[in-house]
């Protein structure tokens, strides 16, 4: 039963390449590597918040390059202006007309290093794109790639000279994710690796090409679409919010344009799964990434209040469906 | 891919416990508020040190159940374990449980206000058990409140006052400790809100420490000054009496300005002043309390022989006495129907008398012995007394020298205010002891108006005299080794005078002979409970005029009737048997008249009785009551005599459902150790039945059910926000490689049921991708046979399996292995 009936075969293997690549690049980290994935299909966004030299940069570049489609980085920095992202117009000499030049939004997978080094001006840019998978300059819209996915990094310690996310922005984020240290194990496999390999300022990514077949990534993502929400889980998504809403702790509850992203990430995860409908367990799997990138709450605190806001819900194990 | 790899588990979330301020100061309130009840539930007399030790000691249990939890679970609170959630409401029933045990064995009990507040102390010391979690903390500090709002509605005394002003002064500063930690921090700085709500206890301490000091101080100062400076404060606070304020509403004294103070002018003032103003009033006597209640006497017309006598020897009196007042007088049972009150009773302003102590009592002030024609004669003066000397020179407290007999259990204090009654004996509710009447200190102001009845000499006892007694009761024990004499020739004839043929005398031989008992005092106890049972109590319920035997009437025909009748044929049945017997007449102090505030039961014209008492072979009357619906004071028993008393009465209760009782007993030494295993075959048995005829989901969701049922039983209940995976998960870590498959497949089954979209075109093909009805029964029937209670208790199969064999090879000498 594990086998989700109508699933395309060829769909499978690029997906488990994907994964491999994924797990490849970044070691001992297979549950990062689940939550980047179900995040991809679940067409949302991803912000990245760790340490220096825990391999944010090297997980965006590997998915960018496992997808195969256009890769663009920039890294942030206060006097980044938002016509650096979106693009600009110039004038042509030689045809006297403004001519557009695309600015690195215009790729497949953006990854935006050290996000919150920009300015709050600069951060704003990226609203519309992430939101709209468009961009507007000089009110003339511009129409962003179908399979458009920001990579957001940023580092949670010198907070000197930053420019902190404002909620709105966060909102947009599907969920943030934290890497962590390797094990000492994963980190023996690591040194070992990289004794023989040439040295590569891109953490040996280099040689992973793209398994995702042009078009393949937007297929799997309708696909994900299809997943069922049973009602039981979608009132218990919606008692989970309103639990989050009345927290004592929470100062700004779960919004609902997160319980859409929410329920979407949750489809993904069935889906990874091979499930063609979602259960509560997807749903507190991905509880913390995406309530812990928009729900207030003291950093201190975090694993606590989301602790108490899962166990205060009872998970559905009876059949009875609330009537109105 | 496997469940485990798509389980990924998250480490089970504590919840924050409150902070070591609010927990010790919530402990702190609950022990206050246990102290306010324990000062307001206090008898008048009892100690301060004594009232603050037992409340002390109720709190102690709680306050180092407290140090421990908090010892034991450290920052990591669970949530409340099932004996907490179970044991919260059983400390608040269980004074009330062993109210009710004590009054079914026959003993007293205790006041609802009483136990309720007792039960209500339970809660809060037991929740405050609890209070590292903030919900149960809250909700500690809520019911200390009532506690304490009830013991200051209920106490008196600077302990009640002191106690609740304290803990409102505490009760502020935790209110304020509360709110701080309640606050939304939206400050991101670390450890800022905890630092805060530090400061905010350790302020709420440091105010608490000041404004309590600073009451003490005030206190003490009060303490300490001149009386003259506390009369001219005295003077400013309105009070009872001082004022000199009256109120329509005035109870206990209060309000009564200062007739209670000074008892000058009117006598029927409730509170038990010592005046020594003695006021007469139109007060009645027993005899017209008893026309009242029972209705008047038929005139009898006088047959009495006459003779002729001269003119010269004959002396007319200018006036007859009256009625009630005359000497000799009698009582008869013989009666027009009581009428109908003309208005309602005035409960405050007509009581014959105040009693304190304990209740109910039966007050006697006369007796009967000499029956004729339908008449109760009052008994001469007595004969078989002892002597009467004052306790210490100059006491006004006289002590009867009664000997120590077996049967004397211990004594009962009563202090009664005399009311509208005009009587001169001395109400006693026992064997009278000790006693003092006003500042009557002489014993030649007392006689023995009848057998063990005392009377002050020629006068009535004046109104609003207050009078104490101090009555032996009867041990039961002692009772029930009397050997009473067929027909004992010492006691005089009026006491053993019956009907000694006739129907009343043939139903008093059957009752003694159906009840089984030897002759004695269990065969007096066993014809007065048959009475009680055989007839039923109704005041107006009177034999009709002409009725040539009003007793026979009551006993054979009508089987209802008024106390005296009650009264009247135990007396007559147990004579016939060959007890002296004697009716005595009086006052019951009725329990259900005991007024909270006051602590004393007013005692009314309704609450004039009649019973019976019966002679023992020592000489000692002993009250019993035939009347259904009232009761004999409970003795005062030593703890020894107690224990004995309640066993013999358990074991009698046990006897008379002997039967039952030892079917129930059998049935549950079968049931009780089975009790889980048949639950769980019957819920087996149930879900098979129906497996057949269900649909695919239902089928999985019943055994789910018992699945999760054998999980709680053995101990692994899934809490309410654990998904069934990640509940399955914590034992899938147990358990080797390759197990649990069974409970894994079972779970997915489940996740089906419960969320994957119905097949709405076909139902019968509603079921999960590659598998058939009949497969998903024997999944659930296998996971069913194998997930056992005891595999949950043990998850692994091979740790039993080694188990198993730990158990065989330890014995291998016999088994051979």
């Amino acid at each position: 039963m594990d086998n989700l009936a109508g699933m395309d075969d060829g769909d499978l293997p690029a997906i488990s390449a994907t994964r491999i690549a994924l797990n490849e690049a970044l070691r001992g980290k297979e549950r990062v590597v689940e939550h980047v994935l179900t995040c991809l299909l679940a067409r949302g966004h991803l912000l990245i918040e760790d340490l220096p030299g825990l391999g944010k940069t090297t997980l965006a570049k590997a998915l960018a390059r496992s997808l195969g489609g256009k890769f663009a980085r920039v890294q942030c920095t206060p006097d980044l202006l938002p016509g650096d992202i979106t693009g600009f117009r110039v004038l042509d000499p030689k045809t006297r007309e403004f001519e557009f030049l695309p600015g690195p939004v215009f790729a497949d997978v953006l990854l935006a290093d050290e996000i919150n080094r920009a300015t709050p001006r600069t951060q704003s840019a990226l609203l519309e794109a992430m939101a709209e998978h468009q961009v507007t300059v000089d009110n003339v819209r511009h129409v962003l790639s179908e399979t458009f996915f920001v990579i957001a990094t940023q580092n949670p310690v010198e907070q000197h000279g930053t420019y902190p996310l404002p909620e709105a922005q966060l909102d947009r984020f599907a969920m943030k994710l934290k890497i962590g240290y390797p094990d000492p194990k994963d980190e023996l496999k690591m040194l070992e690796a990289a004794a023989s390999a040439v040295a590569s300022p891109l953490g040996g990514a280099e040689h992973l090409g793209p398994v995702f077949s042009p078009g393949q990534l937007k297929r799997l993502q309708d696909r994900v679409a299809e997943v069922a929400v049973g009602p039981l889980v979608r009132e218990y998504l919606v008692e989970l919010a309103r639990a989050s809403r009345g927290h004592r702790r929470v100062t700004l509850g779960l919004s609902p344009r997160g319980l859409l992203i929410w329920q979407r990430l949750a489809q993904a995860r069935a889906y990874l799964a091979g499930r063609s409908f979602v259960t509560p367990d997807d749903v507190q799997e991905l509880a913390r990434p995406v309530l812990e990138v928009r729900l207030g709450i003291e950093p201190e605190a975090t694993e606590a209040v989301l602790g108490e806001i899962l166990e205060s819900v009872p998970v559905p194990v009876s059949p009875r469906v609330k009537t109105a | 891919m496997s469940l485990e790899a798509r389980i990924k588990g998250r480490e089970r979330p504590t919840e924050k416990p409150a902070g070591a301020g609010p927990w010790a100061w919530t402990v702190g309130l609950a022990v206050l508020a246990a102290l306010a009840i324990e000062a307001a539930l206090a008898e008048p007399g009892v100690s301060v040190g004594l009232t603050i030790l037992r409340g002390m000691a109720w709190s102690a249990p709680a306050v180092l159940g407290a140090i421990w939890l908090r010892r034991r679970e450290g920052e990591a609170v669970s949530p409340l374990p099932m004996a907490g959630a179970l044991g919260l409401p059983a400390l608040l029933f269980a004074p009330l449980v062993i109210d009710g045990v004590v009054r079914l064995a026959g003993g007293e009990g205790r006041m609802l206000e009483e136990v309720s507040l007792a039960g209500l102390r339970n809660l809060g010391l037991g929740l405050a058990v609890f209070s590292n979690r903030r919900g149960l903390a809250r909700l500690a500090v809520l019911v200390g409140l009532f506690e304490v709002l009830a013991a200051s509605g209920l106490g008196e005394g600077w302990l009640v006052v002191g106690l609740t002003a304290a803990f409102a002064v505490a009760g502020t500063a935790w209110l304020m400790g509360s709110y701080w930690e309640a606050l939304p921090s939206r400050a991101r700085e670390k450890g800022v809100l905890e630092r805060r709500g530090k400061e905010a206890w350790r302020l709420g301490a440091l105010g608490t420490g000041l404004a309590l000091a600073v009451v003490g101080a005030l206190a003490l100062a009060v303490w300490q000054v001149p009386e003259e400076a506390l009369a001219v404060l005295a003077g400013l606070v309105p009070s009872s009496g001082g004022s000199d304020q009256m109120d329509e509403e005035a109870r206990g004294g209060v309000g009564d300005g200062p007739n209670e103070v000074e008892g000058r002018k009117d006598p029927k003032s409730v509170g038990f002043t010592q005046s020594e103003l003695y006021l007469d009033t139109d007060k009645p006597s027993l005899y017209d309390a008893f026309n009242d209640m029972y209705g008047e006497p038929y005139k009898r017309e006088k047959h009495e022989p006459a003779q002729a006598i001269s003119s010269e020897n004959v002396k007319e009196q200018k006036e007859r006495p009256s009625e009630n007042l005359k000497a000799g007088r009698e009582f008869s049972t013989v009666r027009k129907a009581p009428r109908a009150s003309k208005k309602p009773d005035d409960r405050e302003t007509d009581a014959l008398m105040y009693v304190k102590g304990r209740v109910p009592a039966h007050l006697r002030l006369t007796s009967y012995e000499e029956y004729r024609d339908g008449v109760w004669l009052e008994a001469p003066a007595g004969q078989m007394n002892a002597p009467l000397r004052p306790e210490r020179p100059g006491s006004p407290w006289l002590r009867v020298e009664w000997p120590e007999l077996p049967i004397l259990a211990g004594g009962v204090t009563h202090t009664l205010k005399i009311g509208r009654l005009e009587t001169s004996t001395v109400p006693s509710a026992g064997l009278l002891e000790r006693f003092r009447v006003g500042s009557f200190r002489e014993p030649r102001f007392f006689g023995w108006r009848q057998d063990q009845v005392m009377a002050v000499e020629r006068r009535t006892i004046p109104a609003g005299t207050v009078v104490e007694t101090c009555s032996r009761t009867f041990r039961p024990a002692g009772l029930r080794g009397l050997m009473f004499e067929e027909r004992p020739k010492l006691v005089p004839a009026r006491r053993l005078e019956s009907v000694q043929d006739g129907p009343v005398a043939e139903l008093a031989r059957r009752w003694a002979q159906e009840s089984g008992k030897p002759r004695g005092w269990s065969q007096v106890e066993a014809l007065i409970d048959r009475l009680r049972t055989h007839a039923a109590h109704d005041r107006c319920a009177v034999a009709p005029e002409g009725c040539p035997d009003a007793l026979e009437h009551f006993l054979l025909v009508s089987r209802k009737g008024p106390d005296y009748m009650f009264a009247t044929a135990a007396a007559l049945m147990l004579r016939s048997l060959g007890y002296p017997t004697r009716v005595a007449g009086g006052l019951y102090a009725d329990p259900s008249a005991y007024d909270v505030v006051t602590r004393q039961v007013r005692v009314g014209k309704e609450d004039v009785h009649l019973w019976v008492e019966v002679l023992t072979p020592s000489g000692v009357w002993v009250p019993l009551e035939p009347t259904p619906g009232y009761r004999l004071m409970s003795p005062a028993l030593s703890p020894i005599d107690q224990i004995v008393e309640w066993s013999r009465l358990g074991w009698a209760w046990c006897m008379r459902l002997k039967w039952p009782m030892l079917g129930l007993l059998g049935l549950a030494m079968v049931v009780v150790p089975m009790r889980r295993k048949l639950a769980d075959e019957a819920g087996l048995l149930f879900w098979r039945s129906l497996a057949g005829r269900r649909s695919p989901r239902e089928v999985i969701l019943g055994a789910f059910r018992l699945i999760e049922r054998r999980g709680n039983w053995a101990g692994r209940s899934r809490p309410a926000g654990w998904t069934p995976c990640r509940w399955y998960r914590e034992m899938m870590q147990e358990a080797s490689d390759g197990e649990g498959e069974e409970l894994a497949t079972l779970l997915a089954l489940v996740d089906w049921s419960l969320h994957a979209p119905a097949n709405a075109q076909r139902a019968a093909a509603d079921l999960p991708p590659g598998w058939s009805a009949a497969s998903v029964v024997e999944a659930c029937d296998r996971t069913l046979k194998t997930w056992t209670v005891d595999r949950f208790k043990h998850p692994s199969k091979e740790r039993l399996r080694e188990r198993s064999l730990r158990a065989r090879v330890s014995v291998p000498q016999l088994t051979g292995v």
